[in-house]
């Protein structure tokens, strides 16, 4: 499963700020990181660790949603470090790559750099709803409306297509099985049988979803959806607190772009 | 009401119709269930009934609003709710309420409202405290409810079901059953296709369909006697009918109207308590 960020229902004050706001702040905040030196990148982890404790999100949750990250991270590190040019580290030099101070460096920072732009990421969907995140990315989305574009049935789309990620994963699992059961062999062989082997998975799949679409198109006809713009359960609210919110978060984003 | 008079149906390049000259009343707050062979006209019978199909012949009228107009739809589709057979492939949101909401908000209605009727539709079939999980985390039965509510929350008087039961265990489909069965009492009128004579003895009428046609229509206690006729067209009765039949015809008195095993239980002790006393 798809863990990365996953939404952590609460009611922390950091639930309760508009998605639009919190959007933004990650926008910004991440314009700020990566302009930024060690010292901005300092701030913003600051900043960071106490929205994460206002989020009343648990450490373990946390360090858990950026797994996935962590090889990404190292790998950026490990490029950085070795093939940078520069004085190199006095025991490994004189190898085919030498590791320097300056990759060190560098490495360092560009590694802090996208572990704070996960970082954001992560805290902004945990601490969302997907529907509130797409009610935020339609707002986003409007200006567009003047090219043509229909901003809301786009959110519908970016919806459903996360609503039925779980549904489909599920799916592939069961024609895995069934063509398992019929003695078909996955991840073993040649890779050309290999890949083979996946393509009679993806056939079907395919086709599944189509039928689902179907399904799932005239569902949505008997419920009254017609293209037309809809209202929403939620209607999104700026408030004292996303200005408040936003005052700290412009303030810090000028302070580490003029420093 | 639901008035539909010579209702007819062809499938683009399906040889047979779909349906041919259907007529039928439903009065309101009724409770009628349709059975019938694959391929029968069920399940295109209940699509024409909020207009998901426009009539090629004939005409259905649900509150008096014609399925053939399509500016009325809008009224249709919220006079008369739909409920599909697969659970996975009628829920929207990415969580249970967004969900539920989704046919209020087609509606346009204001945010105020539809959280009132989320919350009253989720109360109804028993998910008030599933609101905020993803409907992959939900089961089948619970999928399956979830759906009811959706369309609940459009303020229907009528429900139409296909099938609702067919993907679910033993227990999601009692607690779907009982679901019908309080709408039905708070005087929704249910229109439910099934497979399952068991679930069609608890109606109020039974229509059996044949090939595109109403072959058969009352109450379940009547058309339940009809045996070999629901058999030649590859049907069952409820296992209860069926061996009410069979006690009777080896000189038991037992009723006609016995369909459902609560009756079945009374007619039995009724006879035990006459044998023993004699």
């Amino acid at each position: 499963m798809i863990r990365f960020g996953q939404y952590l229902p609460g009611k922390s004050p950091l639930h309760a700020l508009d998605p639009r706001t919190k959007t933004a702040a990650v926008l910004v905040l991440s314009a700020a990181v990566l302009s930024g030196g060690p010292t901005s990148c300092a701030l913003v982890s600051a900043l960071l660790l106490g929205v994460a404790v206002l989020g009343r999100i648990p450490a373990r949750e946390l360090i858990s949603a950026l797994k996935p990250g962590l090889f990404f991270l190292a790998l950026l590190f490990a490029l950085h470090l070795l093939f940078t040019e520069g004085t190199p580290i006095p025991p490994f030099s004189g190898g085919w790559v030498t590791p320097t101070f300056e990759g060190l460096h560098t490495g360092a920072l560009v590694t802090w750099r996208f572990a704070l732009l996960l970082g954001e990421g992560a805290l902004l969907t945990m601490t969302t709803s997907p529907g509130r995140l797409v009610s935020g990315l339609e707002w986003f989305l409007r200006p567009l409306n003047a090219l043509g574009l229909r901003s809301h049935e786009l959110a519908l789309m970016v919806s459903l297509a996360l609503r039925f990620v779980p549904t489909l994963l599920e799916e592939v699992h069961k024609v895995k099985d069934a063509q398992i059961a019929r003695g078909a062999v996955f991840g073993r062989g040649a890779p050309l049988r290999r890949i083979r082997a996946v393509s009679r998975l993806v056939l079907p799949v395919v086709l599944g979803a189509f039928r689902r679409a179907d399904d799932l198109a005239m569902a949505m006809e008997a419920r009254g959806y017609s293209g037309a713009p809809r209202s929403h359960l939620e209607e999104l609210r700026i408030t004292g607190k996303d200005m408040a919110a936003g005052v700290v978060v412009v303030g810090i984003a000028v302070v580490v772009m003029a420093g | 009401m639901i008035r539909i008079r010579n209702l007819s149906h062809a499938y683009e390049g399906a040889g047979i119709d779909a349906l041919a000259g259907v007529d039928l009343d439903i009065p309101d707050g009724a409770r009628v269930a349709v059975v019938g062979p694959n391929g029968s006209g069920k399940t295109t019978l209940l699509r024409h009934m909020n207009g998901l199909l426009p009539p090629r012949g004939g005409e259905v009228r649900v509150d008096g609003m014609s399925t053939a107009d399509p500016s009325a739809l809008p009224g249709i589709r919220q006079a008369l709710g739909m409920v599909f057979q697969n659970p996975d492939n009628q829920l929207v949101g990415m969580t249970v309420e967004e969900d539920v909401a989704f046919g209020p908000e087609n509606l346009r209605l204001p945010s105020r409202e539809i959280r009132k009727r989320v919350d009253r539709a989720l109360e109804t079939v028993g998910l008030a405290d599933f609101a905020e999980r993803p409907p992959h985390t939900l089961s089948s039965g619970e999928k399956q409810l979830a759906a009811v509510a959706g369309v609940l929350a459009m303020g229907p008087r009528h429900i139409a079901l296909d099938e609702p039961t067919a993907y679910l265990d033993p227990a999601g489909r009692r607690k779907v059953l009982r679901v019908i069965d309080k709408l039905h009492e708070q005087g929704i009128s249910i229109i439910h296709v099934t497979h399952d004579m068991d679930e069609a003895a608890f109606a109020e009428q039974v229509v059996v369909m044949d090939r595109g046609r109403i072959r058969m229509q009352g109450p379940p206690s009547e058309v339940f006697q009809k045996t070999a006729e629901l058999r030649d067209l590859g049907l069952d009765i409820p296992v209860v009918a069926d061996l009410a039949g069979r006690l009777r015809r080896r000189g038991f008195e037992i009723g006609q109207g016995v369909l459902t095993l609560e009756e079945a239980c009374d007619a039995l002790c009724a006879l035990l308590t006459e044998t023993r006393s004699a």
